[in-house]
């Protein structure tokens, strides 16, 4: 259910947006849940448009919820140290990038709080792999502290490379491509190239 | 038994977090262990209406997710007890946000739906765990000017909610949305927003705490709403 608001949160969105954005869902599970979100009062019919969905004053409250749930699941997701997930992992991207255009079968090379993993681009997929990947076209270091001010407390991509919080290195094309497989809200990424 | 795990498949901090913790019951765990290290047998009480393995199966799952940690006492016989551990304690703002939202919908979101007059039925066991703090009566709230009802049904535990004022109400409570929310959100004391006036309560002290007592709020809050109560 949560992964429906998730979208709604940045504003309102058609049928076709939502169905995009749970790519992977039966689209007769995602009418019910819509159905029983509207019930909920957390979500409603926009009034331009009975294919388009909003959130309810209600539904805006669950903001709160959705950071902190992100904040706690960062752990799990950035600290492949392989103490909690110790084998490779494939994620379907498609939530993040649609389609795929403009994405490259490429590798990068994260390191977060001193734990190395590699993410593997393959058409929309996304596999991370324990350790450091074979030459990786981007490399980027940091804490989880920082990817945490970055998407949750409104701090800047580029500020965090100022003050030498996040070291990234590689061609600014494929930082861009990076960023959006990985998910990350366009408007962080206010950063310049550090190539 | 067949592990169904729950995987998303997404990079996405998110989904990894309802991976590990998005399950029915699951939440609801970890927030009975914040009182404390509790037994098997204690947190029976708050998966009360769950099927017979969940309970088991989401301990095992919270201890492999490192959020739970099991203690054997140094007795003979000594009972297992579980405990949250620091990741588990982590998960205090995600369950203040919840209980925060799950409350203003209780409270907040009465206004006329589709299902209007249907009563809601809220199961309150795990609030009402303490069963001298059951008792069958009704409260009235009015909430911006929208009234509605909630009765205790101490067989089963439950709190039911109508629209529309009570005859029998034993306490009557008048705030806002706005006011409910600082409470809620801790900004304001129930105690504070009661003395300035900006939430009305009329009902005995006892009375106004098995209230708030029965529908969940912070027993601290409510400790000292009563103490400003008696005074």
């Amino acid at each position: 259910m949560l992964l429906i608001v998730q979208p709604l949160l940045k504003g309102p969105r058609t049928r076709r947006e939502l169905d995009l954005f749970l790519a992977g869902s039966e689209a007769h599970d995602v009418q019910i849940r819509l159905d029983r979100l509207i019930e909920a009062r957390v979500i409603r019919t926009a009034a331009s448009s009975e294919a388009t969905f909003e959130l309810t004053d209600l539904g805006m409250a669950l903001t709160s919820t959705i950071e902190e749930l992100s904040r706690w699941g960062m752990h799990a997701l950035y600290t492949a140290d392989g103490a909690l997930d110790p084998v490779d992992r494939r994620f379907d991207q498609r939530w993040a990038v649609g389609d795929g255009q403009g994405l490259r079968d490429e590798t990068y090379s994260w390191t977060v709080d001193g734990h190395t993993f590699g993410l593997e681009v393959k058409g929309t997929d996304l596999i991370r792999t324990i350790g450091a990947p074979a030459s990786p076209i981007v490399s980027l270091e940091t804490s989880r502290d920082v990817m945490d001010r970055i998407l949750f407390g409104g701090a800047s991509m580029s500020s965090a490379i100022m003050r030498g919080d996040l070291v990234i290195s590689g061609p600014s094309d494929a930082i861009q491509r990076m960023f959006r497989v990985v998910g990350f809200p366009v408007e962080n990424f206010g950063y310049e190239s550090s190539t | 038994m067949t592990e169904s795990r729950r995987t998303y498949n997404r990079f996405d901090p998110l989904c990894a977090a309802l991976e590990e913790v998005g399950d029915r019951w699951t939440l609801i765990i970890v927030r009975a262990l914040m009182n404390g290290p509790q037994r098997y047998t204690d947190l029976k009480v708050f998966v009360k209406g769950s099927g017979s393995n969940v309970l088991a199966e989401r301990l095992r799952r919270l201890a492999n997710a490192g959020v739970v940690t099991r203690t054997v006492g140094s007795r003979v016989g000594a009972d297992v007890t579980y405990q949250l551990t620091d990741r588990g304690w982590a998960l205090a703002p995600v369950i203040e946000t919840l209980v925060r939202f799950g409350l203003r919908s209780m409270l907040i979101g009465v206004p006329g739906g589709s299902s209007a007059d249907e009563p809601d039925v809220f199961d309150a066991s795990w609030a009402l765990s303490d069963p001298e703090l059951a008792k069958e009566e009704s409260y009235e709230w009015v909430v911006d000017g929208e009234a509605f009802t909630l009765s205790v049904v101490v067989q089963g535990l439950q709190i039911v909610r109508t629209r529309g004022r009570s005859k029998t109400a034993v306490v009557k409570l008048e705030t806002t949305t706005e006011v409910l929310e600082q409470v809620l959100a801790r900004t304001a004391s129930l105690e504070s927003a009661a003395k300035s006036g900006r939430m009305r309560l009329k009902g005995s002290p006892q009375a106004v705490r098995r209230m708030f007592a029965a529908i969940g709020f912070p027993p601290d809050q409510i400790d000292s709403l009563s103490a400003s109560l008696v005074s």
